[in-house]
């Protein structure tokens, strides 16, 4: 039998002596245990911070909505997860699918376009070295129109295949190739300037 | 003997045996590779194959007067035998040949199920018959009141629950879960990721692998525990008797005398520690030892 | 091939997804063609600052209260019984519910006091006082609702001789249930001498589930589907 990718991403995976193994909490959280939730926020909210920021186009209010949202939607689906899949991909498909479902319900819900020279709306970022560089990418992919930062953002910065995409989105694989196209030649037009 | 008299002595038996009058149907259904079949049988058996093909087969061998129907859509079908006299429902016998990934869901009073070679999803019922599951599905979940379950093969995902009944499982699991109230539990075989066996007087007996990140969990109020790992296994175990004893034969640890001076705690590891072991139980006496 | 088919592959050829037969021409034409390489150049850059791009960064501190504040209060969350697929129960330290169990002889009946602090779960059906003093406080969480309404279920079932089960097999069931009780009835007694026992706390829960999770396969398989 192929063992099941339980935990595939190596990042997902604790280092040795941090408290709890991931899935354990991850156990106790579907049997009704809230602290254990909140460890297995502690180990995700991070990465699952960083989709909904660059999905929603870089919005910090819109982004922890959306957080909040898939957070508590995972917690009411908890027993949904078999853990036929790391935890991560499970909670990004869930912020992906929340994050439409949202759009389809609230049309205020367009892509912002931040302008390009306002840079208080992407705390954390300045984080990392090489200020300028990263600060412009975020920025450029939030200017990207809705379909293509989608694409871009789960293709080129989160790793996810075409079919995958295309899957998410309910559109053609054809439709995501030429989304990204599209965010890849935009990006590089912003990026120059 | 003639063979009336024959049929009428077997009749006046109460035996629903071949000699009785019986009818043989064949049937067949288009269902898609993927897609969803329900099967009622109450008595007698029901035998299950996959095959590659969407189609539905089904031969069955009725007692004269019952009835076999059959029907549905590419995508899910269902059949059932309607039988002459709901009171005392004679025995039909269902060969049914079904696309392996089928989402299969079958439901018996008293006849046994065996299902082979299916690799979708499978969820069983009985009440007093027995299952016997053979091959690799993707999930599966069977039930019994009062009959054994016999898995051979592995699954991602397993739920088998009996009340009286054995249960036995040979192969390997990323989620088991087995519970029975007296019936015995008996794992052997593969690698598994997560189990949960709980009995209330039954005993379980567990010789599978262990996974290095896996959690295990074995419960019983009376029942004895035996596990047996594999000399390299890396677990950390952890046992607790409330009246009860603890034979550790897996490393120098001894056990501690429990509260009040009953029962046994012991906390031990075997390589580097690893795979999380839980073990309680209220009397029960529990072994831990390395398969031979 | 032409320019202007190639330029439309440059995307696939810079990710890798061109198959060996079209890789070579592209690779050929990028050589000779300033056009098409800056284009894979910018390409690429772009794909690597996509990479290098944090993949954490740290929500406001206010999005985990906020969740776990509209969990707590959300109404599923009362409403949270075990489906078939949810084994593990351990007990949250929220709840304070009284236990005490009486078993006779053919059924078990639960008396719930509640602990009047707690708001929360609140048993809808009719409670009779203890028999006794209750063993302990405990903290923790019982289905008690969905036990009373299948223990009663199955009463009437098993006292119909017209049930749908064997006779048979009622017996079986009968000495299943006795078992459970007993062991419950064993459990309770150790755990009126050990109040802060939390592993036999965790024993009593397991049986009154096993006995919950029993009755109601029973009713279950017994009703048509």
């Amino acid at each position: 039998m192929t063992r099941p990718a339980l935990v595939s991403d190596k990042a997902d995976v604790p280092a040795e002596g941090v408290e709890g193994n991931g899935l354990d909490s991850v156990r106790r959280a579907q049997a009704g245990d809230v602290d254990a939730f909140q460890l297995v926020y502690n180990e995700h909210a991070g990465r699952a911070y960083a989709l909904c920021l660059r999905l929603v186009g870089g919005d910090t209010n819109d982004a922890t909505e959306l957080l909040q949202d898939v957070f508590i939607r995972a917690w009411r689906k908890l027993d949904t997860f078999r853990g036929d899949s790391a935890f991560s991909s499970w909670l990004h498909r869930l912020a992906v699918n929340t994050l439409l479902e949202n759009a389809r319900t609230e049309k205020r819900r367009t892509a912002r376009v931040l302008p390009m020279d306002d840079t208080s709306r992407l705390p954390g970022a300045a984080r990392a070295s090489g200020i300028e560089l990263k600060m412009d990418m975020e920025k450029a992919i939030a200017s990207l129109p809705k379909g293509a930062r989608l694409a871009f953002v789960l293709h080129d910065v989160e790793g996810y295949q075409h079919q995958e995409i295309a899957a998410q989105l309910s559109v053609s694989v054809g439709t995501v190739k030429a989304q990204l196209h599209r965010a890849r030649r935009l990006l590089r037009e912003r990026l120059e300037r | 003997m003639k063979l009336r008299a024959l049929i009428s002595l077997v009749a006046a038996l109460g035996l629903a045996t071949p000699l009785a009058a019986q009818k043989k149907v064949e049937r067949r259904l288009a269902l898609g590779m993927e897609g969803a079949l329900r099967v009622h049988n109450m008595v007698g058996s029901v035998i299950i194959h996959g095959w590659n093909k969407d189609t539905v087969l089904v031969r069955a061998v009725l007692a004269d007067g019952d009835e076999f129907h059959m029907g549905g859509t590419y995508t899910g079908a269902k059949m059932f035998v309607e039988s002459s006299n709901d009171r005392n429902p004679k025995a039909t016998r269902l060969e049914i040949w079904v696309p392996a990934r089928v989402r299969l869901w079958v439901k018996t009073a008293t006849a046994n199920i065996d299902v082979t070679g299916v690799s979708g999803g499978l969820d069983l019922y009985v009440v007093s018959g027995t299952i016997d599951v053979r091959g690799n599905p993707r999930e599966l979940n069977a039930e019994a009141i009062d009959g054994d379950i016999h898995v051979s093969g592995s699954s991602p995902w397993i739920r088998v629950k009996s009340a009286t009944g054995a249960i036995t499982f040979r192969g390997a699991s990323a989620d088991a879960a087995l519970s029975t109230v007296s019936g015995s539990i008996k794992v052997e075989g593969g690698l598994f990721e997560r189990a949960k066996i709980e009995t209330v007087t039954g005993n379980i007996t567990f010789a599978g692998q262990l996974d290095r990140s896996g959690a295990f969990d074995f419960d019983t109020h009376a029942g004895t525990v035996d596990i047996a790992v594999p000399d390299k296994t890396n677990a950390s175990f952890s046992v607790v008797t409330i009246a009860g004893r603890i034979d550790n034969r897996v490393s120098r640890t001894r056990a501690l005398a429990g509260r009040f001076g009953r029962g046994e705690e012991l906390t031990t590891e075997t390589g580097a520690g690893g795979a999380k072991v839980n073990v309680r139980t209220f009397k029960g006496p529990v072994t831990i030892r390395h398969s031979p | 091939m032409t320019h202007d088919v190639i330029r439309h592959l440059l995307d696939d050829y810079v990710t890798g997804e061109l198959t060996e037969d079209a890789r070579a021409p592209v690779a050929e034409h990028i050589d000779g063609c300033e056009l098409c390489s800056a284009e894979v150049e910018s390409l690429k850059e772009i794909l690597a600052r996509a990479s290098e791009l944090p993949r954490s960064i740290d929500p406001p501190a206010t999005a985990w209260s906020n969740i776990r504040h509209a969990i707590e209060h959300d109404a599923e969350v009362l409403r949270r019984v075990p489906a078939a697929k949810t084994w593990w129960r351990p007990f949250t330290a929220a709840a304070a519910v009284l236990l005490v169990a009486a078993v006779s002889s053919s059924a078990t009946y639960l008396y719930v006091t509640r602990d009047p602090g707690y708001h929360v779960l609140a048993p809808k059906i009719a409670i009779r006082p203890a028999a006794e003093t209750p063993a302990s406080l405990a903290a923790f969480t019982v289905e008690e609702n969905n036990y009373l309404r299948t223990a009663s279920i199955l009463q009437e079932l098993l006292d119909s001789q017209q049930g749908e089960l064997a006779p048979e097999t009622i017996a079986q069931l009968k000495a299943s249930l006795r078992t459970i009780d007993e062991a419950i009835l064993e459990a309770r007694n150790a755990l009126a001498r050990d109040p802060a026992n939390k592993i036999l706390i965790e024993m009593l829960s397991a049986s009154y589930r096993q006995k919950v999770d029993l009755l109601r396969r029973t009713t279950e398989m017994t009703r048509g589907s």
